[in-house]
């Protein structure tokens, strides 16, 4: 999902002026003819899988592929305007390649496989739940932490496109990943998530704690065993997901503080109930590509639930946000300070509620994407300090820069 | 070789490529990746024929009668189309269900036979080094 939210910036940043345009164009037909298929096609694979976001466009791409036309192999890049990367691979995907392993694109590959930028993400998520607890700072385990959830991460990616190679073909936004070209084999695919896993729950083991590295395992299986097939199969899938993507800061916690009290539940809570607004607000304009490809989301089976879920979920995070001074991870700055910004949230999410169009979806996902990493920076910067031990001092005072101290006293955190 | 994406189906055709001292059990590997491609093609191909087949007679079925003049709208708002993608994914729920288990089993199965083709060819590679 969240893989979705930075394609989606990504590809807002991605704006050639017309001039520009034009000029690649150009380039990009002359270069067709002079360079090879294959290597062109491994230098666009990059910028390929990035969707248009706009409904029209979608629902247009969607009726060409479906058109029953033998001979014509249209993608729905032909009407995406402005990206001359599109239109070389428009042109090499009407030909035949060699299902050959390029070896000097393989870290390119590796990256599309473990969905690099959502990892990324994961990682960051990590890190704040880390900087969240009460216990000092130690430079290894917060690195082998980060680094141990980070591979984990990779490799529950690349399991999971592994299991979805048909489905993913069939849409839009996902025909373009490394599996369904041939890039890589899927036994390729399937080593580079075993050695991922092994690497990243070992550093997890051994370089932080038991926990960490239980709740790394736990949070593998659930995504590639349980979220995955269920995709398919009940819209509860969507409540799965919901808890894979709030692991990652319950993991940070673990790492740095060995438990998990009743403040480490707060920023898995924020994400938790994030992500309803966010991936409803996205699905909305999704349902044909869902729908032809067999995917059960809310945003096809029950509107009305999709639309209250969004709702509901954004009082949730209001009222979360609200229990973090309570439960003395933040001060009471991040409640005064969140309560506008959760607000406004919220009437984004009423507007989709009452109107459901294209339009209040639209505004409610980008506004998402702002959301939580500016509700994320509040939480770390009203940080609540406090002592390693029980003693809790009320009247500490907020210090912005205490989330980067580095205490020389390291392993505290470790087993 | 890998090709373009098929119009219907959507997938990729694959052609496996056989080598003249190819041994029984990659023969046997390439046999099986055939058979499942087109168990897929044949599946998806069906499926998705059925899914453009559906969607015309909705839309043919529920468009204002001033269509036909020219004047009117040709295509059904998202709103009114939601109607009929909640039916076919319900109508197909079993179907695909059925799919899935099926599909999980045989990819596993194939990626299983891939490690056996793997270490057979390492072994045959490490012989004819030794010798």
């Amino acid at each position: 999902m969240m893989y979705i939210v930075l394609s989606s910036v990504w590809k807002a940043q991605y704006k050639f002026p017309r001039f520009g345009q034009a000029f690649c164009t150009a380039i990009l037909n002359y270069s067709n003819k002079v360079s090879s298929p294959t290597s062109a096609a491994s230098t666009s694979t990059s910028v390929v899988a990035k969707p248009p976001d706009s409904t029209v466009l979608k629902s247009r791409s969607f009726e060409i592929t479906t058109k029953l036309q033998p001979g014509i192999t249209v993608t729905s890049d032909t009407f995406t305007p402005r990206s001359s990367p599109k239109h070389r691979l428009v042109a090499e995907d009407k030909q035949w390649h060699e299902l050959r392993t390029d070896y000097s694109k393989l870290i390119q590959h590796y990256f599309m496989l473990s969905k690099i930028r959502l990892t990324c993400l994961v990682v960051m998520t990590t890190m704040a739940g880390y900087a969240l607890a009460p216990e000092p700072l130690s430079l290894t385990t917060f690195v082998l932490c980060s680094v141990g959830t980070g591979l984990v991460s990779c490799a529950a990616n690349s399991i999971n496109q592994f299991f979805e190679v048909p489905f993913d073909s069939q849409m839009a936004r996902t025909k373009n990943r490394v599996l369904v070209r041939g890039f890589l084999t899927p036994l390729h695919a399937l080593t580079f998530a075993a050695a991922c896993s092994v690497m990243g729950l070992s550093a997890l083991y051994w370089g932080v704690n038991g926990l960490t590295a239980a709740l790394g395992a736990t949070n593998l299986v659930l995504y590639t065993l349980v979220y995955t097939p269920m995709k398919r199969i009940s819209i509860l899938n969507t409540w799965v997901g919901a808890v894979v993507g709030a692991i990652p800061p319950l993991m940070g916690w673990a790492g740095c503080a060995g438990t998990l009290e009743s403040g480490a539940w707060i920023l898995p809570g924020i994400l938790y109930a994030w992500q309803f607004p966010h991936f409803n607000a996205l699905s909305w304009n999704l349902r044909p590509d869902y729908s032809r490809a067999g995917y059960r989301m809310m945003s096809v089976t029950n509107p009305d639930l999709c639309r209250q879920t969004a709702l509901r979920y954004t009082g949730a995070l209001l009222v979360l946000s609200c229990l973090a001074p309570v439960l003395e991870v933040t001060t009471w700055l991040f409640a005064v300070g969140s309560i506008p910004l959760n607000a406004y949230f919220m009437y984004l999410a009423w507007q989709f509620h009452q109107y459901s169009d294209s339009g209040t979806s639209r505004r409610l996902f980008h506004f998402s994407l702002i959301h939580l990493p500016v509700l994320m920076v509040m939480m770390l910067l009203t940080k609540k300090q406090r002592s390693p031990t029980s003693n809790r001092n009320d009247a500490d005072e907020v210090s912005p820069n205490r989330c980067l101290q580095i205490e020389e006293t390291s392993l505290i955190c470790s087993k | 070789m890998i090709g373009p994406p098929d119009p219907i189906s959507n997938l990729r055709p694959v052609a496996y490529h056989v080598p003249r001292n190819e041994h029984e059990i990659e023969k046997e590997f390439r046999v099986r990746r055939e058979e499942v491609q087109k168990w897929n093609e044949t599946f998806w191909t069906k499926h998705n024929k059925s899914f453009i087949k559906e969607r015309k007679e909705f839309i043919a079925a529920n468009l204002p009668p001033n269509e036909s003049a020219g004047t009117g709208k040709q295509t059904l708002t998202a709103d009114e189309m939601s109607v009929f993608y909640k039916t076919f994914l319900d109508k197909n729920w079993k179907v695909h269900v059925q799919y899935n288990a099926e599909w999980y089993w045989k990819n596993i199965g194939l990626v299983i036979f891939a490690l056996r083709v793997k270490i057979f060819k390492i072994k045959q590679r490490l012989m004819s080094d030794s010798q």
